[in-house]
């Protein structure tokens, strides 16, 4: 089996390094490359963050996969999956919520209007989206949703609550999930909605979390909109909600800042004494990167067969579930086991100026809580392994 | 959870600490101390008030006579609700009111102790340096005797509760880099002594106590401040690695041990009130497995800490039992953190729920008072494992 990829990948990775290497030498590049905080970037809204997806997108590289007659260029979503691992490689801001989940949502089911009036914004980075799926009572269980949406006159009147909607304070439109039928059996009454941020009856107010990523909780009061701003058919929205979800896995898991993590750890215990001893001779040391060296390749072959699985023209669900279970908790595994390795001084915050590696392994001990948790919680991604890839019944 | 045979007297300080916790010590205020590093010093002085320093006086200096298992049970209680409280108490009753008891000359335990006992005095320990962690007996602060006086120059790093102490604890050379070992004092430095300064160092946890970057520049103290008084120049050592020592290790233990179970009473109710899927999550066997995983780890690390505790008190030898009490129990205690965490989804991450802080706050235990890799090798040592 050749899991490698093909003479044209390979000379688009190098392409889009290169154009990083480039992009590192400029005055803000600070602002949007930032390896040692994952990609956080990508979760503030920076003047240097903005320019930098608009470079992405005078290069074409939004919207690779997209059809031509939308400024596409019909390449397979590998691509897309290429350029997200160098940019995660990084610390750049990665592309999927609007290229992805909105942009190819639109474009298989979305009206005329819809597709003029966003897609090409999209593919110039002109705007920023919040997805608002959860719901203080919906989280897992996505489809017991509730916020109401009600038609009124010519369009939709939307009263309720979303939590956890990060980029909801400087996002210009909202993708919106709503109920539209509750008389309807859960996954049958919610629809789906463009809705711009800053309409009136809209209040963002923050959550501020572990990781000291902000993220926000959502009121709408009577908040208004015309019914062309509804996105596909009525009742239709958990079946877009789930297929963006299939089609966007692959792009959304990077491994490169796992390898680069193990990369940053070998650097610091081969240049590292303690006690007069290298760190490279201590036995616990030695055992615990071995048995690191082996997970992140595992991890990198899990990756690998979700990607084959795809580009095959599967929908790797099961694939993707492997996946981020094993590598989510490997990325806990890794902040954990160098903090041990760091001891007192890896506590030291990146505010401090001597804390190792900018603080890095501090704050992804904190911010690395968050990947077992969301896009599907590694409990949800077990009983997605056992129900679609193991035919088992759903049980309770 | 309560043990069947525990005293007596500890059921009723186990009911009093409740209380005043109740009482004193409200989940939201717990917030804003730790979210503005806050040491609420009224609060702390209730505990005093309530004779919980003097747990490690003896009573002729006016405390209720050492007990080790009260004192212990007072740091998992308070650690429970607020690590702030606990890290005061622990520099009051274990760093001043132990080490004072055990290594301190007459006229500092005359002094001293019912300081202690009557006003919480508090010590903030001076051990670790920028360069210097797991191996202090190569400190490279210097303390010079000249006239009568002691003059100390140089950097301790780590500094818990130097702001909030009297006294800085510190381990200092004192004589020839070669005499290792017998090249050591402890001193009494006053916190308030001209020629320190203090730089807070920014954690992720253990906030309200403060820990600081402490710089000593020809700070001045007298020939009293040795612990030990006079006598106890160069003999520092002797009574750093006395049985404090195992005594420090259980304070770790005690800490981790309050910090999980309030994160397993946290995750236990959460899963009862959530709902998802039509029912609460703690239907789910899965959930429920994580949660009765939690309390049998849970309890495990209560009987070792405790048993530890009964192994001091009873003056046998304590080495053994105390490395593997510090051992399991914090990193059990970090393992029980982490999965209460991951049970309460995305409400176990934001500020504004304790769990968060659980989470910050567990981590440093593993580190804290010998590391883990310090007490395996200890374990193995003091077992007589041949090399
Ligand atoms: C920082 C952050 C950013 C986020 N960004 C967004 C965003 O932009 N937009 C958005 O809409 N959402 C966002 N989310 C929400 C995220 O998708 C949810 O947190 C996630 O879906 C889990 O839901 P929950 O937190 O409510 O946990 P719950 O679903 O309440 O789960 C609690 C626990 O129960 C377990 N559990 C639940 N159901 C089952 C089951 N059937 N079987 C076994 N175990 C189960 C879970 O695994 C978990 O351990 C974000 C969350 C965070 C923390
Ligand atoms: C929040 C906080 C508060 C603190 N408060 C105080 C305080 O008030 N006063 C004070 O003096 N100190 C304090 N400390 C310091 C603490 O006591 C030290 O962290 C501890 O002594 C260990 O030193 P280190 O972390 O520098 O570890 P190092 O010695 O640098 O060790 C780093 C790692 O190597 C491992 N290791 C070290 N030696 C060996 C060995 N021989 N074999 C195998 N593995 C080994 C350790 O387990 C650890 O994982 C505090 C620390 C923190 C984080």
């Amino acid at each position: 089996m050749d899991f490698d990829f093909s003479a044209d990948e390979k000379r688009f990775i190098e392409e889009v390094r290169a154009f990083l290497r480039e992009q590192a030498l400029l005055p803000d590049a600070a602002d949007v490359m930032a390896p040692n905080r994952d990609s956080d970037s990508m979760l503030s809204d920076t003047p240097a963050r903005r320019r930098f997806n608009r470079e992405m997108a005078k290069r074409g590289y939004l919207g690779m996969s997209w059809p031509k007659e939308y400024g596409g260029s019909e390449k397979s979503g590998i691509y897309e999956y290429l350029l997200n691992e160098e940019l995660a490689r990084v610390g750049a801001p990665l592309i999927g919520k609007g290229i992805g989940i909105v942009g190819k949502t639109l474009i298989r089911h979305g009206s005329d209007k819809l597709k003029t009036e966003f897609l090409p914004k999209i593919r110039n980075a002109e705007i920023e989206f919040a997805l608002g799926y959860s719901e203080p009572g919906a989280g897992s269980d996505l489809a017991s949703l509730k916020l109401k949406a009600e038609r009124s006159g010519e369009g939709w009147l939307f009263n309720g609550q979303k939590i956890w909607n990060t980029s909801a304070h400087f996002a210009d439109w909202y993708w919106l999930a709503a109920r539209t039928d509750p008389q309807a059996a859960k996954h049958k009454g919610i629809s789906l909605f463009l809705v711009p941020m800053h309409e009136k009856g809209i209040t963002v107010s923050a959550i501020h979390t572990l990781g000291e990523h902000r993220t926000n909780h959502v009121f709408l009061d009577n908040v208004w909109v015309h019914d062309d701003y509804r996105v596909g058919e009525l009742n239709k929205g958990w079946t877009y909600i789930s297929e963006a979800l299939d089609f966007e896995r692959f792009t959304i898991y990077p491994f490169s800042p796992l390898e680069a993590k193990l990369e940053q750890m070998w650097k610091h215990i081969k240049t590292t004494q303690r006690n007069g001893q290298r760190l490279t001779a201590v036995p616990e040391i030695r055992r615990q990167m071995a048995r690191l060296v082996a997970q992140v390749e595992t991890a990198k072959m899990l990756q690998r067969s979700v990607i084959f699985s795809a580009s095959q023209g599967g929908v790797p669900t099961v694939e993707a579930s492997m996946c981020k279970l094993y590598t989510t908790a490997l990325s806990q595994r890794l902040a954990n086991t160098m903090m041990d390795i760091l001891g007192a001084d890896g506590l030291l915050h990146k505010s401090w100026p001597d804390a190792p590696d900018a603080g890095k392994w501090e704050w992804l001990y904190r911010s690395s809580a968050l990947e077992t948790i969301g896009a599907g919680t590694s409990e949800i991604q077990k009983n997605i392994i056992a129900r679609r890839g193991l035919g088992l019944p759903l049980t309770n | 959870m309560l043990n069947s045979h525990e005293p007596e007297h500890l059921t009723l300080l186990r009911d009093t600490l409740r209380r005043f916790i109740d009482k004193e010590m409200p989940r939201e205020l717990v917030r804003k101390w730790d979210r503005e590093d806050h040491f609420p010093t009224d609060v702390y002085q209730g505990l005093v008030e309530l004779g919980l320093t003097g747990l490690t006086v003896a009573e002729e200096y006016g405390g209720t006579g050492r007990d080790i298992t009260a004192m212990i049970m007072t740091i998992e209680e308070l650690s429970a609700r607020s690590m702030a409280v606990a890290t005061g108490y622990i520099q009051s009753a274990c760093y001043a009111g132990l080490n004072i008891a055990d290594v301190g000359s007459e006229v500092q335990r005359n002094t001293l102790l019912p300081r202690v006992a009557a006003d919480g005095l508090k010590f903030s320990y001076g051990f670790s340096e920028p360069d210097v962690g797991a191996d202090i007996a190569s400190v490279r602060t210097t303390a010079v005797r000249r006239d009568g006086k002691i003059i100390i120059n140089g950097q301790k790093r780590w500094c818990s509760g130097a702001k909030i102490a009297q006294y800085i604890y510190a381990l200092v050379r004192s004589g020839p880099v070669e005499d290792r070992y017998n090249n050591l004092s402890l001193i009494l430095v006053p916190t308030d002594a001209p020629g320190i300064t203090y730089q807070p160092q920014a954690t992720l946890g253990l906030r309200g106590d403060g820990t600081y970057d402490v710089n000593f520049d020809q700070v001045v103290v007298s020939e009293d401040d040795i612990v030990g008084g006079p006598e106890g120049w160069n003999a520092g050592w002797k009574k750093l690695v006395g049985p404090g020592l195992n005594v420090e290790k259980i304070e770790v233990a005690a800490m981790a041990l309050g910090i999980s179970r309030a994160a397993v009473d946290d995750a236990w109710a959460y899963a009862q009130d959530r709902k998802q899927f039509g029912k609460p999550i703690a239907s789910i066997q899965s959930i429920r497995h994580m949660l009765a995983d939690v309390k049998t780890k849970w309890q495990a690390c209560h009987l070792m800490t405790y048993h530890a505790a009964s192994v001091v008190e009873g003056q046998q030898s304590a080495d053994v039992a105390t490395a593997m009490a510090k051992l399991f129990v914090c990193d059990t205690a970090r393992d029980v953190v982490l999965t209460c965490q991951q049970i309460m989804g995305a409400y176990g991450y934001a500020d504004g729920f304790d769990m968060e802080r659980y989470v910050r706050d567990i981590l440093v235990m593993p580190i804290l008072g010998g590391s883990s890799a310090i007490q395996k090798n200890n374990i193995a040592n003091r077992l007589g494992l041949p090399r």
